[in-house]
């Protein structure tokens, strides 16, 4: 038996190349301008060096974002994956209206971040927003959302949970359905508890679907821009700002190389830190 | 089982049921603003609160139809969506079940490759500098594309993770029979993926659907655009009139629900016919 | 051979017949923003092209956080679209009009612009654009029946305006309605135009380095003026969380008495959403601290541009002429509360608030001189300046952030002198 003509690479060789050819090659070409003058007013370009990459260490408003975004990705992702998992096992069971609560948990991940951020910054406005009128109607003082960054950060996290938590679930629940059901059969002639089945059983094998969802979570996480754009454009003054924002706020400056700069460096963090994971999934996943 | 806690454990699953529908208002509370909201005139648009409006006008959906030119919006997102959607499940499913099973250094290596497609921003005007010198810049087609491209690397990674759960024993009873390769693939490996597949696929095209960025920067022309993009035609700056606003979310996202209505659907269907094999 | 000459010419000429009467409507791309493509005038100007021509127009509406970074990558790419609309200033630049637009300088129109717009419409000393455009006047809207009721003048002067603002919190009435959530609405960019009628060659001088806006006491004290209407509650007290939506409520309800705004906003915002409310506002001077008897600022226009090297060219430039035709801009402009741009506009209607404060207006009116200046953002200059109403930063340290997010906008540039 020969794996080479069993699994053979030509099958891998469309769908390689345009991923290749359609992402990776206009990136590398696109993460090249960090090294040159690019701008758009530009009469020719140049090969500057590293001379984009200054800003990043002389601005003081770096620190704020590098929080801002570590709290938003590890919160959204730990709550995304808890709350993800305990419906998903809620809604795997003999409940009669699980078709129908299962797509309504699901339903804000229909939603695109635009839409969510637009509705949400609504609900959480310090005047007219539903929030604060119900705030106000249970005879609480108003708060004023946006204002801080504390509770700003807060809605930001609140409304991401609510628009993505539905999508975990979904994933989780077809790898909790992918399970063979003999395995449980088995399980229960022995006399296992539901928890014996869930520690023994559903846990390993959900592994490699909820590192999938911490990875994609934290990488979502980490790149979070629409929500926070749209809610409070990184106000006030620089609180909210995450790291994406800023790499937005340089290009819409016309400071292209400067914001390619920011975005290499960034890339390049979140490509050790997938590698990483991907080490740390291999060690997690060896039982299966 | 014992009768009695066949009792316990079906309170238990009421119990269930009634706390997961309490919390599902959180959920369906935003939502029913949004719905209240469409049917608003001007003046009780002006925020989103539950009210029930005053003065109920259905019209807004045909002044969203109409100015957002919906149905050629519909057409293009159909059209765009399932055809990137079916070849990113296609690659992936193709890319995940090769590159699992061969696990040899080429394919780790070809495997960390496609790991860094989660990070890699899409980067505007090279890519359209390379779809011009492909000559299909402006056409569905490049944004199919780049949407493959782009969305590949998350399904190719959920695929590796389902079929490293499939016993090689499966593939080695086929083998025997003398399948191989695609043969392999198509009648063993495919509809043991089914379930995930189904779930990537509504993922995906939600992800395609929902996507407003590349059209913007892809296609040059407003006949081609997709259904996203209508929301622009009815919030600027200095004005947002939520009750088109609402309007349109509502049609923008119907699609996209009734499709995972029926999908979840599959996804059982798809879980038996899993089970069969073990 | 005669006959053949003959039946040769008729050919060519039923040809060139068939050619003329079957000639196949054109479509032509206009890129815009969100919010241009909503008003009436241009939805009017648009319409009557697409009803007389039988030509097409496929409008795309860009959001417009990020229309300008479309377009500039679409220009990069070669991309344009056959019609092209920017503001004056540096968007322009990057368009590289003298390459990429028809020069329309000696268009029949360019006669009909009034002059206080052609400095707008002008580029490097040609007219590439045509201002089909509103011409609102920015100022400070405040309610009248308010003032009327607390017996408060109208403010003429910077020290009778604090004095209003006084009067009017003690009568619990705030002040001033800033929608401080959405950044850009503190509008720092009017107090410039003040400033830069006493330094000659303002915009130049910074763009070249030679001035810094934080060595400018004018400037000191325009960023100060942010400061003292946050201290002295002239904002409310929960200031931070007012956002542009819910502007048109506070005036609507009279819970604030004036708001930084422009004249066309009574009709385009208040006026939908409160009826007959836009009456009981009028407009007066913004008085930011920096000169006493403040300023208004004129408008500031966004033209439409003919892409010279679309397929489409002579089509684009075809569809200029038309919308700047006499008659086709009197059917654009009937009934919108503008001041016009072209002197052979009469149906427009000139907005009472403005009718009734035309001496001030005449006398007070400046040019916006903002969109020229590099590295001056309506969202990120204004950042350090909401820190600072928050309690951060004292006012001279504001003013000095301002400078440096210019200076580094103008270095990555490469402009000589930074």
């Amino acid at each position: 038996m020969n794996i080479k003509t069993i699994y053979p690479y030509w099958m891998t060789v469309v769908p390689f190349g345009i991923y290749l050819v359609f992402l990776i090659l206009p990136s590398t070409v696109g993460f090249s301008m960090a090294f040159t003058n690019w701008n758009p007013y530009i009469e020719e370009l140049r090969f500057t060096g590293f001379a984009a990459f200054e800003d990043m260490f002389s601005d003081s408003v770096y620190p704020t974002a590098i929080t801002n975004t570590l709290l938003f990705a590890v919160v959204t992702s730990v709550l995304k994956v808890g709350i993800g998992l305990v419906l998903a096992l809620a809604l795997n069971s003999a409940l009669r209206t699980r078709n129908l609560l299962r797509t309504v948990y699901f339903f804000p991940a229909v939603l695109s971040p635009l839409v969510v951020g637009l509705l949400f910054s609504a609900l959480f406005d310090g005047k007219n927003g539903f929030v604060n009128v119900q705030l106000v109607g249970w005879g609480l003082s108003p708060v004023s959302w946006f204002g801080q960054r504390v509770s700003a950060n807060f809605v930001f996290i609140f409304s991401e949970i609510w628009r993505s938590t539905g999508y975990s679930m979904a994933i989780l629940l077809a790898a909790l359905q992918s399970i063979p059901a003999e395995y449980y059969e088995a399980a229960e002639m022995d006399g296992a508890t539901a928890w014996i089945k869930f520690r023994d059983i559903s846990l390993p094998y959900l592994v490699p679907a909820i590192n999938l969802v911490l990875l994609t979570s934290l990488l979502f996480g980490f790149k979070i821009f629409d929500l926070v754009y749209i809610m409070t454009g990184g106000g006030p003054g620089y609180q909210t700002e995450t790291i994406s924002t800023l790499i937005m706020n340089q290009y819409g400056q016309d400071m292209y190389a400067q914001s390619t700069a920011t975005n290499l460096v960034f890339s390049v963090v979140l490509v050790a830190f997938a590698l990483m994971f991907q080490s740390y999934q291999k060690r997690s996943e060896a039982h299966l | 089982m014992t009768g009695s806690t066949k009792a316990r454990s079906s309170l238990a699953l009421s119990l269930v049921g009634i706390v997961l529908w309490i919390l599902s208002l959180l959920i369906l509370l935003p939502l029913a603003l949004v719905i209240l909201t469409s049917f608003k005139n001007l003046q009780e648009g002006a925020t989103l609160n539950l009210s029930w409006p005053q003065v109920f006008v259905p019209a807004n959906y045909l002044t969203v139809f109409v100015d957002g030119k919906i149905l050629g919006g519909v057409l293009n997102s159909l059209l765009v969506t399932s055809f990137a959607t079916a070849l990113i499940l296609l690659c992936s499913a193709l890319l995940g079940f090769v590159l699992t099973r061969r696990a040899s250094r080429t394919s780790n290596v070809m495997m960390t490759l496609i790991t860094l497609g989660l990070v890699a921003p899409f980067t505007a005007l090279p890519t359209i500098l390379l779809l011009k010198t492909l000559g299909i810049f402006g056409t569905h087609a490049a944004l199919i594309a780049v949407y493959t491209a782009m969305f590949l690397p998350f399904t190719t990674m959920m695929m590796a993770s389902f079929v490293k759960t499939l016993p090689q024993e499966l593939d080695q009873a086929a083998i025997v029979d003398g399948a191989s390769g695609p043969v392999l693939f198509w009648r063993i490996i495919l509809p043991l993926l089914q379930a995930p597949l189904v779930t990537a696929f509504l993922l995906n095209a939600m992800w395609v659907w929902n996507d407003f960025m590349l059209p913007l920067y892809l296609l040059t022309s407003a006949e081609k655009w997709t259904l996203p993009l209508s929301v622009f035609s009815f919030f600027g700056k200095y004005n947002h009139s939520w009750q088109l606003i609402s309007a349109n979310m509502v049609i923008v996202s119907a699609p996209v629900t009734i499709l995972y209505l029926f999908g979840q659907r599959f996804i059982i269907s798809g879980m038996t016919a899993g089970a069969v094999k073990g | 051979m005669k006959k053949s000459l003959v039946i040769a010419f008729v050919l060519v000429a039923a040809v060139a017949a068939f050619g003329q009467s079957a000639k196949s409507p054109v479509t032509l791309s206009i890129v815009a923003n969100q919010d241009w493509v909503t008003k009436p005038y241009m939805k009017a100007a648009w319409a009557n092209y697409e009803k007389v021509t039988g030509n097409h127009l496929d409008i795309q509406a860009l959001p417009i956080d990020n229309w300008e970074s479309i377009m500039k990558t679409r220009a990069a790419a070669g991309e344009l679209p056959d019609i092209v609309m920017t503001f004056a200033g540096p968007a322009l630049d990057a368009m590289k009009p003298a390459e990429n637009f028809a020069d329309l300088s000696n268009e029949p129109f360019v006669k009909d612009i009034k002059p206080f717009v052609m400095s707008q419409a002008t580029y490097k000393g040609k007219v590439y654009g045509l201002p089909l455009w509103e011409g609102s006047i920015s100022g400070t809207l405040y309610n009248k029946e308010i003032f009327k009721k607390l017996n408060i003048a109208v403010p003429k002067t910077q020290t009778e305006f604090w004095a209003a603002c006084e009067t009017l919190k003690k009568a619990g009435i705030t002040p001033i309605y800033l929608a401080f959530k959405d950044i850009w609405p503190a509008l720092p960019q009017f107090g410039l135009d003040q400033i830069a009628v006493k330094y000659p060659n303002f915009v130049d001088k910074l763009n070249s380095n030679q001035l810094k806006l934080a060595t400018l006491p004018e400037f000191t004290k325009l960023v100060g003026f942010y400061k003292t209407l946050a201290d002295k509650g002239y904002l409310g007290t929960d200031f931070a969380s007012n956002s542009w939506d819910g502007q048109a409520q506070a005036l609507g309800d009279g819970k604030y008495a004036m708001a930084m705004a422009w004249d066309t906003y009574l009709y385009s915002d208040l006026e939908p959403k409160y009826p007959g409310k836009a009456s009981s506002f009028g407009i007066m001077p913004f008085f930011m601290d920096i000169n006493p008897e403040g300023s208004y600022e004129g408008p500031n226009a966004c033209l439409t541009y003919a892409n010279k090297k679309s397929k489409n060219a002579q089509a684009a430039l075809e569809f200029i002429r038309f919308l700047a035709k006499p008659e086709n801009l009197n059917i654009a402009y009937q009934d919108v509360p503008t001041v016009s741009y072209f002197k052979s506009v009469t149906t427009n209607k000139d907005s009472a608030q403005v009718l009734e404060a035309k001496a001030s207006v005449d006398k007070l009116v400046l040019g916006s001189v903002q969109a020229g200046i590099i590295g001056f953002s309506q969202v990120e200059s204004v950042k350090p300046i909401q820190l600072m109403m928050l309690g951060q930063g004292t006012v001279a340290e504001t003013a000095q952030k301002i400078d440096a997010i210019r200076i580094k906008v103008a270095k990555s540039r490469g402009l000589a002198g930074f």
